[in-house]
């Protein structure tokens, strides 16, 4: 049983149960009404209830259920591809309205290019380049997109 | 109106130049999207979402509709010459498709799978036409106990079609319902689980919470994968099938066209189930079943007609119930309602323009397809050899500045970037994401029915057990629980001995 019961398990449920109790504390305080009256919590506590159980239910399956099957294509490591990225578009995120949408692209397209593989020469000016060309494209759709505050 | 005058009305919407436009807009992005593996049609309409509001909301939705169906052809492209599923819709035409293609039967292969998607396509259309008014009655009888029972029944057949596990399928499906009433309550106007900030007082966004769902968590699980492509686009030679292949083909289209729409219909099935089964179904009824894996055209046909007939039917609930059956329907219902447009029973009265001229456009659509498939099928090979690394990061900018540019709000940003982060991590552990962005959807509706059905009833649950419709409803959903109870236990039997 210990070995089905990995991370891939346990990890999940204790978000799912950490989310029930917590959704069904929060509706409580709402207030949950009753049946001929439902109040604001009603629906939320009742769900977090049945996600409650589902979570149990989850758990208690876990060890008849198939081993979890692994992807051969995962390469080691790989995930640090994933965060990488996941982290540039964080910084995208908060320098947008800062340095505008040129600028933040071209700094985060290049070092995403770079990720998939292509080199730093080709990477920082195609980074740019599509930094521009987007701009113009979004421009005629009439999607309004930030200079930065810096260049006003 | 009768159906002639109205689907003549539709015609003249969808003719309109501006209509036609996003018409060709829509199938020629989504075939581009189809044929190339990493980006789904979920996340290219949540991409091109924002740029819909600029347009009126029948042009809007016949560009969405187009890429939806328009992935539905193109991803059997890469199913065929690169053994890689554009869509997961043509898992199954990668098996035979591709087997053609080594054999140098490429082209047969690629024009039989648009062949059948435009005859399913088209058929899927005419049974729309036929069939949505008559629905579209029926539905102005329901009440809100009949609609909750309708949006619980949809909930737990979405739940149990994914694949792996079912009670993990309907976790995700109360996850999603959770996330739906976050936001002022409907009734008293309290807010909940917005923590004090006014961010989350219109609740969460369907925008971020998809792109990051399915645009920024396929972009991470492909990241960490090794993506080999080879293409078999140099072999691509006589398109068109002979009479022998065409009368080999033309049983498992018919069956795959009326097998795809009618498994459309049912709520959470999409275009990736009926697939699965047409080839199930043309292995058994074939003459020598041994063929299936080695080349037969049969197991390219069928599936391929299935995934697109099931596109047509899906659309259907939405229309009809203002029910969306999967994701992109929860994407097409989204995009009429930031145009002040409600789905439902009440669309093809208040809306004729909207309801028959998405309708029409389906026709349209499906002429230009296979006028575009065939003749551009080179540009879409050249479309395969781009490489990922260069893919990727303009589709995780097209994510970021398209999201950004619906609310012009960094902090939907930074929702999507969370609810990728969620998506990755559901992916690696064996969660779909598909029944929690339709409970999501629906989860307001959800409440408010179950909760006017409560006060009309002085709080007796009975009330969902009185009505016919209603009963009848919980009824089918207790047999299809029941049928899978069964299943199961036979697998489980069958496993032990």
């Amino acid at each position: 049983m210990s070995t089905r019961l990995g991370a891939r398990t346990i990890g999940p449920v204790t978000v799912l149960g950490a989310l029930a109790v917590f959704a069904a504390i929060e509706a409580s305080r709402y207030g949950i009404g009753s049946l001929n009256a439902p109040g604001p919590g009603f629906f939320p506590f009742w769900l977090a209830t049945l996600l409650g159980l589902c979570a149990t239910a989850v758990l208690i399956g876990a060890p008849r259920s198939p081993p979890p099957v692994m992807d051969p294509g995962v390469v080691p490591f790989g995930w640090m591809r994933s965060m990488g990225a996941l982290a540039l578009l964080g910084c995208y995120a908060v320098l947008l309205e800062r340095v505008g949408y040129v600028g933040t692209t071209a700094l985060v397209l290049a070092p995403l290019f770079r990720i998939g593989g292509v080199r730093w020469l080709v990477a920082a000016p195609l980074g740019l380049l599509v930094g521009i060309a987007s701009w113009a494209l979004f421009d005629a759709l009439a999607l309004r997109l930030p200079v930065g505050v810096w260049w006003r | 109106m009768d159906l002639l005058q109205s689907l003549g009305l539709g015609f003249s919407v969808s003719l309109d130049p501006i209509n036609l436009l996003a018409c060709f807009i829509g199938v020629l992005l989504g075939t581009a999207i189809g044929v190339l593996p990493g980006i789904g049609s979920v996340a290219t309409m949540s991409i091109l979402f924002p740029i819909t509001y600029h347009m009126g909301p029948a042009a809007a939705l016949i560009m969405l509709a187009g890429i939806y169906y328009g992935a539905q052809y193109g991803g059997s492209t890469t199913a065929i010459l690169v053994k890689i599923p554009g869509e997961a819709s043509s898992v199954m035409t990668t098996i035979d498709g591709y087997e053609m293609a080594r054999q140098g039967r490429a082209g047969v292969a690629l024009g039989i799978a648009a062949l059948g998607s435009f005859v399913a396509g088209t058929i899927g259309v005419l049974l729309i036409t036929l069939l949505a008014l008559p629905l579209t009655r029926a539905a102005l009888a329901l009440g809100p106990p009949e609609i909750f029972v309708l949006l619980v029944f949809a909930f737990v057949l979405a739940a149990a079609v994914v694949e792996g596990s079912r009670v993990k399928g309907l976790a995700m499906a109360l996850v999603g319902l959770l996330l739906g009433t976050v936001g002022l309550d409907v009734i008293y106007g309290i807010p909940r689980f917005a923590f004090g900030t006014t961010l989350l007082l219109d609740g969460i966004g369907l925008v971020p919470m998809v792109m990051g769902l399915f645009g920024v968590a396929e972009v991470l699980i492909n990241l960490e994968r090794r993506i080999d492509r080879v293409v078999l686009g140099a072999r691509v030679s006589r398109l068109l099938p002979n009479r022998a292949e065409i009368r080999e083909s033309a049983g498992p289209i018919a069956r795959g066209s009326v097998l795809g729409f009618v498994l459309g219909l049912c709520p959470g099935f999409g275009a990736v189930i009926p697939p699965f089964i047409a080839y199930g179904i043309e292995k058994r009824l074939a003459r020598d079943p041994s063929t299936f894996g080695r080349g037969a055209i049969a197991g390219v046909a069928g599936p391929e007609s299935a995934n697109n007939a099931a596109a047509a039917g899906g659309m259907v609930p939405l229309l009809a119930l203002g029910i969306p059956g999967n994701v992109v329907m929860a994407i097409l219902l989204g995009a009429l309602l930031t145009h002040g447009v409600h789905a439902g029973p009440l669309l093809a009265r208040d809306h004729p323009d909207i309801f028959w001229g998405v309708i029409a456009s389906m026709y349209i659509g499906n002429v230009m397809l296979l006028v575009l498939n065939l003749p551009l099928i080179r540009l879409w090979v050249g479309l395969l050899k781009v490489p990922y690394g260069v893919l990727f990061p303009i589709v995780l900018l097209l994510c970021t500045a398209g999201v950004y540019a619906t609310s012009r709000e960094p902090w939907d940003i930074a929702v999507m970037l969370s609810f990728g982060l969620i998506g990755y991590g559901m992916r690696k552990t064996g969660y779909e994401p598909a029944p929690l962005v339709l409970a999501f959807v629906l989860g307001k509706l959800a409440e408010e029915s179950v909760r006017q059905s409560l006060l009309m009833s002085s709080g007796r649950l009975a009330i969902f057990l009185e009505r016919p419709i209603s009963l009848a409803l919980l009824v089918c959903g207790g047999l299809a629980i029941l049928l899978w109870l069964g299943r199961r236990a036979g697998r489980t039997r069958s496993a032990g001995s």
